[in-house]
């Protein structure tokens, strides 16, 4: 009976106590129920972190798929500056703060004055360098490490880098810093121009900051190069690991541009101007069978890896607001009188031997009109009209055909209009209307020769394509193709308009060929038969009117003649050597001829004539 | 309900006492695998999980590693610097009159861009992941632990 009832007393104390325990447990989660804001708990399968996928930006490849548009990795370089109070915790900040400085060389006078700063003030998370390079950040990391490991703070050029191994054994070095508790090291990536000033008037460049695409290539294409999904939500949970979206690249594009030839134009162009004290140039090269451009230079040039530098900012940034000469639009002067004589020829009011007798001055509107050295150049024809670059006879030759067909053609060569290439800030120019209420007729003669007009250089290069193409004018283009996800998409030769009949296109070639020859001309290049013109303009001066003394000069010319591979436009703005075109934009022209032929393999013409036999 | 149920169980004939206990069994035993079996595959999932979020990182970080290396490749066969070590090896461009052509039969230049990739029409949809897990039957991946389990024992 006793051991019974002792029995029962063992029962009874471990029920007692599992109740309690029971009732305990109960009792907190009672409390926790009652007293906790649900709020403030973590949702676990919410819990994650942003991160930024590594989307690059697309490339921006030359017809030989050179890259002149690539990206750099960088890192966003965060130190901890948050609750330290200990001596300890005081001297570590200081001297992460001092190797940060030591490291990434920091100028930025808030910053430096704030890890400078004593006592330094409690504050968060603090980018030290947005944009450090691999370089510095692991030059960082080693100075760090030696810190916490107490070894003397001496640069080792071997750094502290992490690795990455492949399959095969092969291993790469990472930058890693997770395992330093105040530093953190993001990687993301900007752009990078490896050619550096090369075609930098064609490419544009990429604001840091914001990641935007400026001028160009890079604005007009900025939503196609970009990607998408930059940043996104990365969740702890595992089973959500599939949620996180792959790297979305942006696409390639691949230019037209040959950066060999571009090279060699852009040194041309260069050498022109220091030579001739002029203050900018363009010169354009095109394939006028099927609008490829395939150089483009335009000077100054800026290196768009610093495009913030003040030595680059004024390139930039001008007054006039133009990176590119190329489709700046200006006053081009005595080339235009190519596209006066082809309008004429075409609607039939003259032929290559309509006489006319040069006086020295034509009245028209009111306004007189003389040529370029104020002298009469006796019985001329319309070759040598081209050829001594005639004002009066030409401006004869626009009223013979009157306001309405002369204007007529000049909209159908595009003249005043956006040609539409794919370059972000083209200009239009400005050429009036004969219907417009502050039109005037002497604008008519003056127009004939390239005054009083705003013609972009890219304008006359499609303009003039109708002519070097047999009547068929095409639409510059400077993007090849598209390459995205692996797959390309490449837009067709588009031609834009007949402006002229074919006969007329040849019958043009014939007599800028002869007149090139004729004045032995600087743009003849031995062996090989090319059309062109030269331009001078005088430039209006606000409230001194058009001064002779500063000049814009040009040329356009194309060749070989029967078979036409290329098509040059040049333009120097405002030489102090000379102010003829003759003299400064036709050797250009040569020299950059001389360049494309051996580039392009095309043989003069008596190679060709024997070939063809 | 517990009380008419142990009443029941009480008046029961020993075989049905013994059905029952069986059928409390069974079902504990039916309970408790599916219960393994739902953790082994839980915890299989977030195993996959976690190596796909590192292999994910780890692309991420051989994308940074390998933008580097060709940022550094392009900088290194950049024009000007390829035309300066051109002209330290003793060439110089040619001008016209020093080029000799030759005609080569079916040859054609055409200076024809030479970025080369597949043309946009022939694309078809692909399928990135191809992970054998995500398309591993559950008999499947049964039959394989199990394989995997009794290796050791093979031969004894």
């Amino acid at each position: 009976m006793n051991e019974k009832i002792t029995y029962n007393w063992r029962y009874i104390s471990i029920a007692v106590i599992f109740t309690l325990f029971g009732l305990a447990i109960i009792a907190q989660m009672v409390r926790i129920q009652l007293t906790v804001n649900s709020g403030d708990l973590p949702v676990p399968y919410l819990l994650g972190q942003w991160e930024r996928a590594a989307s690059r930006r697309g490339l921006i490849l030359d017809r030989n798929g050179h890259v002149l548009a690539g990206n750099q990795t960088v890192y966003a370089v965060d130190v901890n500056f948050e609750d330290f109070d200990q001596p300890g915790e005081i001297e570590e900040v200081k001297t992460l703060a001092d190797l940060a400085i030591q490291s990434f060389g920091i100028t930025n006078q808030d910053l430096l004055g704030f890890l400078q700063q004593e006592p330094r003030p409690l504050e968060k998370n603090l980018t030290v360098e947005n944009f450090a390079s691999q370089a510095d950040t692991l030059r960082f990391l080693d100075l760090v490490e030696r810190y916490y490991a107490g070894l003397p703070l001496e640069e080792d050029p071997e750094g502290s880098e992490e690795t990455w191994s492949f399959s095969n054994g092969e291993t790469i070095k990472l930058i890693d810093c997770s395992h330093l508790i105040r530093v953190s090291c993001t990687p993301h990536l900007i752009r990078s121009y490896p050619e550096e000033t090369l075609a930098s008037n064609v490419i544009g460049f990429v604001m840091r900051t914001s990641n935007e695409g400026q001028l160009g290539i890079e604005e007009k294409f900025d939503a196609t190069l970009f990607g998408n999904d930059r940043t996104w939500w990365a969740f702890w949970d595992p089973h959500k690991a599939d949620l996180a979206p792959d790297p979305d690249h942006g696409a390639n594009i691949v230019l037209t541009i040959d950066s060999v030839l571009q090279a060699d134009v852009e040194t041309i162009l260069d050498k022109t101007i220091k030579k001739t004290g002029a203050v900018a140039g363009t010169v354009i090269v095109m394939n006028p069978q099927n609008g490829e451009i395939l150089a483009m230079a335009s000077s100054p040039r800026a290196d768009i890896n610093l495009y913030w530098d003040d030595e680059y900012y004024e390139i930039i940034n001008n007054h006039e607001n133009v990176f590119n000469y190329a489709i700046k639009s200006y006053e081009p002067g005595s080339v235009v009188k190519v596209l006066t004589m082809a309008a004429a020829l075409d609607a039939g009011v003259v032929e290559p031997n309509t006489e006319f007798i040069d006086e020295g001055e034509i009245e028209i509107g009111g306004v007189t009109i003389k040529n370029w050295n104020e002298k009469a150049w006796g019985p001329q024809n319309m070759t040598s009209c081209l050829q001594n670059s005639l004002n009066v006879c030409l401006a004869w030759v626009a009223t013979e055909l009157e306001s309405e067909r002369f204007y007529d053609y000049f909209q159908d060569f595009g003249l005043g209009q956006l040609t539409g290439i794919e370059l972000a800030g083209e200009a239009p120019g400005l050429m009036k209307s004969y219907w417009s209420p502050d039109y005037t007729r002497s604008e008519l003669g003056t127009n004939a020769f390239g005054q009083g007009i705003e013609i972009t250089p890219i304008q006359m290069v499609k303009a003039v394509s109708a002519i070097a193409n047999g009547g068929e004018m095409v639409a510059p283009r400077i993007i090849h193709s598209v390459i995205d996800d692996g797959y390309r998409y490449t837009p067709p030769k588009t031609v834009v308009g007949h402006p002229i009949s074919a006969e007329t296109a040849e019958t043009l070639t014939e007599m800028l060929q002869q007149s090139l020859q004729n004045e032995s001309s600087l743009a003849l290049v031995p062996g090989y038969s090319l059309a062109g013109k030269t331009g001078t303009a005088e430039i209006y001066i606000s409230g001194l009117g058009y001064k002779s003394s500063a000049t814009n000069t040009s040329f356009v010319g194309w060749g070989p003649t029967d078979d036409p591979q290329f098509l040059v436009y040049v333009w120097i703005a405002k030489p102090s050597a000379s102010i003829w075109g003759s003299e400064i934009a036709a050797p250009v022209f040569r020299k950059v001829v001389e360049k494309i032929v051996i580039h392009q393999g095309i043989p003069p013409d008596a190679v060709r004539a024997a070939f063809q036999e | 309900m517990t009380e008419s149920l142990i009443q029941a169980y009480s008046n029961s004939p020993r075989r049905q006492k013994l059905q029952i206990i069986g059928g409390i069994f069974m079902a504990i035993i039916i309970a408790a695998v599916m219960l393994i079996l739902y953790l082994v595959i839980s915890s299989r999932v977030v195993f996959i999980g976690r190596q796909l979020q590192q292999a994910k990182s780890d692309i991420d970080q051989l994308v940074y590693q390998s933008v580097n290396y060709q940022n550094k490749i392009d900088k290194l066969s950049r024009f000007e610097l390829m035309e300066y070590k051109a002209e330290e090896m003793g060439f110089r461009p040619p001008y016209p009159g020093e080029v000799f052509y030759v005609p080569v039969a079916g040859f054609e230049d055409g200076n024809e861009v030479v970025v080369y990739v597949e043309e946009a029409e022939s694309k078809s949809a692909v399928i990135n992941v191809e992970l054998p897990d995500y398309h591993q039957s559950l008999i499947d991946w049964v039959g394989e632990q199990l394989r995997i389990f009794l290796r050791p024992f093979k031969g004894l």
